[in-house]
């Protein structure tokens, strides 16, 4: 399983990193990206299973970079962590076909909540 | 608008417990002014034009770097001090956010150092302040208002 991390905070890649350890993938091939540019480049190339991203990230944040690959009609399979989860977001993120929006801060859980029903 | 410290408060429990394991609670104290400090701020602009700043004595800084990062304290760099900072500050942030009016957009976090308390919005009107104890080391969340007309 690959997955593409992208947070512009080194902090957080990590703590998303050992959550999803955590929540019992850790065997999985780990991707880190500081922004959603990075992060579109690194789809591309490595064609991960998964891809989590913060939403608010200079350069290209993480609603940007799901609406680009969805525009070049890539499917992967996307989920935001994110400091905030207003409806309005979620409900635009659920647009672009996001698969989840996990808030910040977040449990092993969550991710385990949010991650089961996609990858068992 | 009406913010609430006990609100404010669970916030940065939550955001303490889960992320860092860190003891916090809220605490009635002061500044104490000319300490070194280090301020992580977040604005808010839409249907409410607010600053959340978030400042910790240099020592509780570095305490909380050293949790997130997994490193002694004598290993933190102020790199990962920025980094801690700003991302606390922007999971604290996010999350007051929600209890103000929308729709509304939250900046990229700034972290600033300096000898407290650090950061003062000119021509703002303070809504809270709250302060705590982080494993001992003192914080305060600020919410200023930056609208002239409310």
């Amino acid at each position: 399983m690959k997955v593409v991390v992208a947070d512009d905070s080194r902090a957080m890649r990590m703590i998303v990193v050992r959550t999803l350890r955590q929540a019992g993938y850790d065997g999985a091939e780990i991707i880190e990206c500081e922004d959603g540019a990075e992060g579109l480049a690194k789809v591309k190339e490595v064609s991960p299973d998964l891809v989590l991203s913060d939403w608010n990230m200079p350069n290209m944040s993480g609603i940007e970079f799901i609406t680009a690959l969805r525009a070049e009609g890539n499917d992967v399979k996307f989920g935001f962590v994110t400091s905030e989860g207003s409806d309005a977001m979620r409900e635009q993120a659920a647009a672009q076909g996001a698969l989840f929006l996990i808030a910040k801060p977040f449990t092993a859980d969550m991710f385990s909540d949010a991650l089961k029903p996609v990858f068992g | 608008m009406h913010l609430s410290s006990d609100d404010v408060a669970q916030i940065v429990e939550e955001v303490w417990g889960s992320m860092l394991a860190v003891d916090i609670a809220p605490a009635d104290i002061e500044v104490d002014k000319g300490d070194p400090s280090v301020a992580g701020s977040v604005g808010v602009t839409g249907a409410t034009d607010c600053l959340i700043s978030l400042e910790i004595s240099e020592s509780g800084a570095r305490n909380v770097a050293a949790a997130m990062f997994g490193l002694d304290e004598a290993d933190v760099s102020d790199d990962d001090i920025a980094d801690t900072i700003g991302e606390l500050t922007n999971m604290v942030g996010g999350n007051i956010k929600s209890l103000l009016p929308e729709p509304s957009t939250l900046s990229l976090p700034v972290v600033a150092s300096g000898r407290g308390p650090t950061l003062r919005v000119v021509g703002g009107t303070s809504l809270l302040q709250q302060g705590f104890l982080s494993a001992g080391h003192p914080m305060f969340v600020n919410v200023w208002n930056r609208a002239s007309t409310s």
